[in-house]
């Protein structure tokens, strides 16, 4: 399933796939593939993805 | 002990220096964790291949005889067809290259290891023969690893343009 409040909370911060993999330490591929629904993050990924975008894990990543 | 079982062993003895070398000396660890889950399915296949590979040579010298190729030969081959395995299990899942390599320049001399290697084959001019000698075929070394880092590199640069499409 799309992750499309990850990527709705991306676009709000005017923020690339590419500035956010660098900020969080991984591929630009890997934030594409969670955000298509095609891969399930760490808790660790996803903390280091809430942190740089100002969310909390339930605001990107509860259904 | 032949000339070529000689050259193979001192491929092999060479091939793990450095590459332990190359491993003690790196200080990036730079794949993601969806890279390294990636990686580790694409070893498995690798692995599976090459034992089939082996099987199956095993399978045609009991029924026939004779060996598909020399002993040394059928290993590089099954070394190199479980390589492009999973290279290109790596390539099709986004991981092939880590998060601050340089791929170009990998695709730089790859290449010219391949033509390298070709131009060695194509020089000896043993590129390929159906000899007897107990097998049903002989190839060159050169050659066999010429066209893998060929392949490699053709398939890296299809990657990068493929993912030149995606969204930024």
């Amino acid at each position: 399933m799309k992750n499309l409040k990850l990527k709705a909370a991306r676009a709000a911060m005017d923020m690339s796939q590419q500035v956010l993999a660098d900020k969080t330490g991984v591929s630009r591929q890997t934030i594409n593939a969670i955000e298509k629904g095609d891969y399930n993050p760490t808790i660790k990924l996803c903390t280091a993805i809430c942190k740089v975008l100002g969310k909390t894990l339930d605001e990107l990543f509860w259904e | 002990m032949n000339n070529g079982s000689l050259a193979f062993g001192i491929f092999l003895i060479f091939f793990f220096v450095l590459f332990f070398i190359i491993r003690k000396t790196s200080k990036r660890r730079d794949y993601d964790e969806r890279q390294i889950a990636i990686r580790g399915e694409a070893y498995k296949a690798a692995y599976l291949v090459f034992l089939v590979l082996v099987i199956l040579n095993g399978l045609v010298f009991v029924f026939s005889g004779k060996s598909i190729a020399d002993p040394y030969v059928t290993a590089v081959v099954g070394m190199c067809v479980s390589l492009i395995v999973f290279v290109f299990k790596c390539l099709a899942k986004d991981a092939y290259i880590g998060v601050k390599m340089n791929a170009k320049r990998y695709v730089v001399i790859i290449s010219i290891l391949g033509a390298l290697n070709i131009i060695t084959a194509v020089i000896n001019k043993n590129i390929i023969s159906f000899s007897g000698n107990g097998c049903f075929l002989s190839i060159s070394i050169s050659f066999i690893i010429g066209v893998t880092f060929i392949l490699i590199a053709a398939g890296i640069v299809w990657r990068l343009n493929e993912n030149d499409g995606d969204e930024k």
